[in-house]
């Protein structure tokens, strides 16, 4: 029988797959945790393997699932699918951007990449951000909107909070000269004053972004402890994942 | 400016020695490559820079006086080549008609000295060895006469005591030889840099190469106590975490049997529990491996709970990592529920490039932007579980699992805005704050953070809760989050406190 890797693989006890999959993903983690200790070689091996393999199964992915079938439709039907072709031929343009003596022939796929991007992301953020966050935001003071009692006046209080929150927020970023009168002192005064309540409401806001991204990785390194204890060494949760 | 060649220090053109190290300047003599331009030492066989012969037409490359503005320019020991060239001139016929400025008239008086030395030599082959020539002070080339002079014999010009100096020295060195044969480099000669320019880099490179007071003023000195409280604090923090981390193994899950859904998440498990058998729900795993760890639990209780209510599901991705995690968590339900297939019961699309223009097609033709599935390569017409799913308006619910608020953002504006219909976005806790706001419009019909939500879902689904045991550890590290916020800000205020009496 003809050895083919498939072959040798049948004849493996089953599961070896799998373990071995799970030591591999053991041995890679304990090299990213590794970094506890410093840069090292451990590191720098499942780093440099995390980034190779992450552009070569984008490479691959693309390939498969974007230009390959196109390509047969293309070759197969090209009275159907013409326009795959010249989807092709700009594709193979911004190619010439590797060479400096032909790289001007790639400006007119960029032109249309960049070009339809920017007409879409701009119709989209208009009819997707910019218009219903405005409209979000006109919000009525009247408690009587809200229902009866204290109640309705818990949701006045906020929207006039948002409001005097991001003029506080802008303020603090004013600045200005020193100037003399009476008048100017008392407007720097209350730029001052109010300025220091926006500084204040923007390191609570950026505290609380902290802590998310601080929740966000703690996740993460409890997914990968849970991992080690539970898939590799057996030691706990010995339930379904 | 003159450059000394011992200690690199920049001298004023009118230094007779360096004011750094004291050394003579008085030999300052450049050579200008003839192909680059940059100017090299009297003594230089090749250009610094290009690599290129200087020997060749040497007469010509030396600097004239006028172009360099060094007052004390004292021409001293020009090469055997240059010498030899400057005989030959000395001996043609057109002497008469070099130019005459102090350099080459400098250059007239070391012909005559070199020139019995060639005349002696009646073959061409190699040339004698360096001979030290003295050059002429100062004030010499000054007074000498300015105007042409007529064709010397070189005969008359002979030093005595020079030739005292060349007696005997012949054939000793076969550097000529070396300094005549061309170089082995052949690099790509730049364009030719001015004098000015050439100037300008050698200042830009002396203020580069400097160390400048801010490099001095960043230096700060941590008092060793400091530092070994930093170290200690650290690996305390550290200690800390991992505790956290392993927090069920010792509570053994007791506590988290008294977690509570939260609004958003029973919201979105009642509305997967209201949809009808046969109902469609299209998933999109805009996350990468990276992230993992935090959003996976939630999109496998998701998952199971969308299967067990036997609702069709279809899934896609905006990023390339994302369509083998989904692969992974539905081969992971598959093998727990046997009578959830692919192809009938579950598809995955693939990965869909482009994030406004590849997202503005799913409200148009899903056929136009997936042309064939992941896992079978079928077109998505032979599936059946993607009978009349033409556009993402067909389906019943749409969720996003994303690791990256533009991609949620994306979604809400190139495709709910345009198809207008029920989105949840289900996302890190890191990008949760930033997408509020879709919230707060409506635009977003939940918005939950994975963190540790997936045990809050099995709760509100009435599942097997096996990510329950999480919530324990993410309680335990919200404390030690809190515990170190507070301490640390005390220690600050206090050390700002004393720091401000002893200031007093």
């Amino acid at each position: 029988m003809l050895e083919t890797p498939a072959n040798l693989l049948a004849t493996l006890p089953p599961n070896t797959l799998q373990i071995a999959g799970t030591w591999v993903a053991a041995l890679l983690t304990l090299a990213t945790l590794s970094y506890v200790f410093g840069g090292n070689p451990a590191f720098r091996l499942a780093e440099h393997l995390l980034v190779g393999i992450a552009a070569g199964y984008a490479a691959a992915l693309a390939w498969n699932q974007m230009l390959w079938p196109r390509l047969q439709l293309l070759v197969a039907e090209p009275a159907t699918y013409w326009y795959y072709g010249v989807f092709f031929v700009l594709g193979l343009l911004l190619l010439c951007r590797g060479s400096k003596s032909v790289s001007v022939l790639g400006n007119l796929p960029l032109g249309v990449l960049f070009g339809t991007g920017a007409a879409l992301a701009l119709g989209g953020g208009l009819t997707g951000t910019f218009i219903p966050q405005i409209r979000a935001s006109v919000l009525s003071v009247n408690p009587a909107d809200y229902g009866e009692g204290s109640l309705g006046w818990a949701y006045v209080i906020d929207p006039i909070i948002v409001v005097a929150g991001t003029i506080a927020a802008l303020t603090a970023f004013h600045f200005g000269a020193r100037t003399d009168g009476r008048l100017r002192a008392l407007w720097r005064g209350l730029v001052r004053a109010v300025g220091g309540v926006g500084r204040g409401l923007i390191t609570i806001c950026f505290g609380a972004l902290f802590a998310s991204a601080a929740l966000s990785f703690f996740a993460i390194l409890n997914s990968r402890l849970v991992f080690l204890l539970r898939d590799w060494l057996k030691l706990l949760y010995t339930g379904r994942p | 400016m003159i450059v000394c060649a011992a200690c690199n220090h920049r001298n004023p053109s009118d230094a007779l020695v360096c004011e750094a190290c004291g050394g003579s300047l008085e030999h300052f003599v450049y050579r200008a490559c003839p192909s680059c331009g940059a100017l090299n030492p009297a003594e230089n066989v090749f250009c610094h820079r290009c690599f290129d012969d200087l020997v060749p037409g040497s007469a010509e490359t030396i600097v004239e006086a006028s172009d360099i503005p060094v007052e004390s320019f004292v021409p001293s020991e020009p090469s055997v080549t240059d010498r030899e060239e400057a005989v030959r001139e000395a001996a043609a016929p057109t002497v008469g008609e070099r130019p005459t400025s102090d350099l080459t008239l400098e250059a007239d008086a070391e012909v005559a000295t070199t020139a019995e030395v060639v005349s002696e030599e009646t073959e061409p082959g190699p040339l004698a060895e360096p001979q030290q020539l003295v050059g002429e002070p100062i004030e010499r080339l000054e007074a000498a006469p300015s105007e042409p002079e007529a064709p010397m014999q070189p005969s008359e010009l002979i030093p005595e005591a020079e030739e005292d100096v060349l007696e005997g020295l012949e054939g000793l060195v076969p550097i000529a030889a070396a300094a005549t044969q061309a170089h082995a480099f052949a690099l790509p000669v730049p364009p030719s840099v001015s004098e000015t320019e050439q100037h300008d880099a050698e200042l830009f490179h002396s203020i580069a190469s400097e160390r400048g007071p801010l490099r001095d003023a960043a230096r700060v000195v941590i008092p060793r106590r400091a530092r070994l409280l930093s170290r200690r604090g650290r690996a305390l923090l550290y200690l800390l975490v991992l505790l956290a981390a392993l927090t069920p193994v010792f509570t053994g899950d007791r506590t988290s049997l008294l977690l509570r859904p939260r609004d958003s998440v029973t919201s979105l498990a009642r509305d997967i529990q209201s949809l009808p058998t046969g109902s469609a729900v299209l998933i999109s795993f805009d996350y990468g491996p990276a992230y993992a760890g935090e959003v996976d639990p939630l999109a496998l209780a998701v998952g199971r709970h969308l299967a067990a209510s036997q609702v069709r599901v279809v899934a896609m991705s905006t990023d390339p990592g994302g369509v083998g995690l989904a692969e992974h968590l539905y081969r992971t339900i598959a093998g727990e529920m046997p009578d959830y297939r692919y192809g009938e019961s579950y598809a995955i699309l693939g990965y869909l490039p482009g994030p406004e223009a590849g997202l503005r097609t799913l409200c148009t033709s899903l056929g136009k932007a997936f042309k064939v599935d992941y896992v079978q390569r079928r077109t998505l017409s032979e599936l059946p579980v993607m009978k009349d799913l033409t556009s993402v308006q067909d389906f019943d619910q749409v969720i996003v699992f994303a690791d990256d608020s533009r991609s949620v953002r994306s979604w809400i504006e190139q495709v709910q805005s345009q198809c207008n219909f029920s989105l949840h976005a289900l996302v890190t806790a890191a990008i949760e704050p930033m997408l509020l706001p879709y919230q707060q419009s409506g635009q977003l019909s939940t918005l939950i953070a994975a963190a540790h939500s997936a045990g809050e879902y099995e709760k509100a689904s009435g599942m097997e809760e096996p990510s329950l045991h999480w919530t324990d550890a993410y309680g335990a590290f919200c404390l030690v989050l809190l515990v170190t916020a507070i301490a640390t800000n005390v220690a600050y205020l206090r050390t700002r406190a004393r720091q401000r009496s002893h200031g007093q």
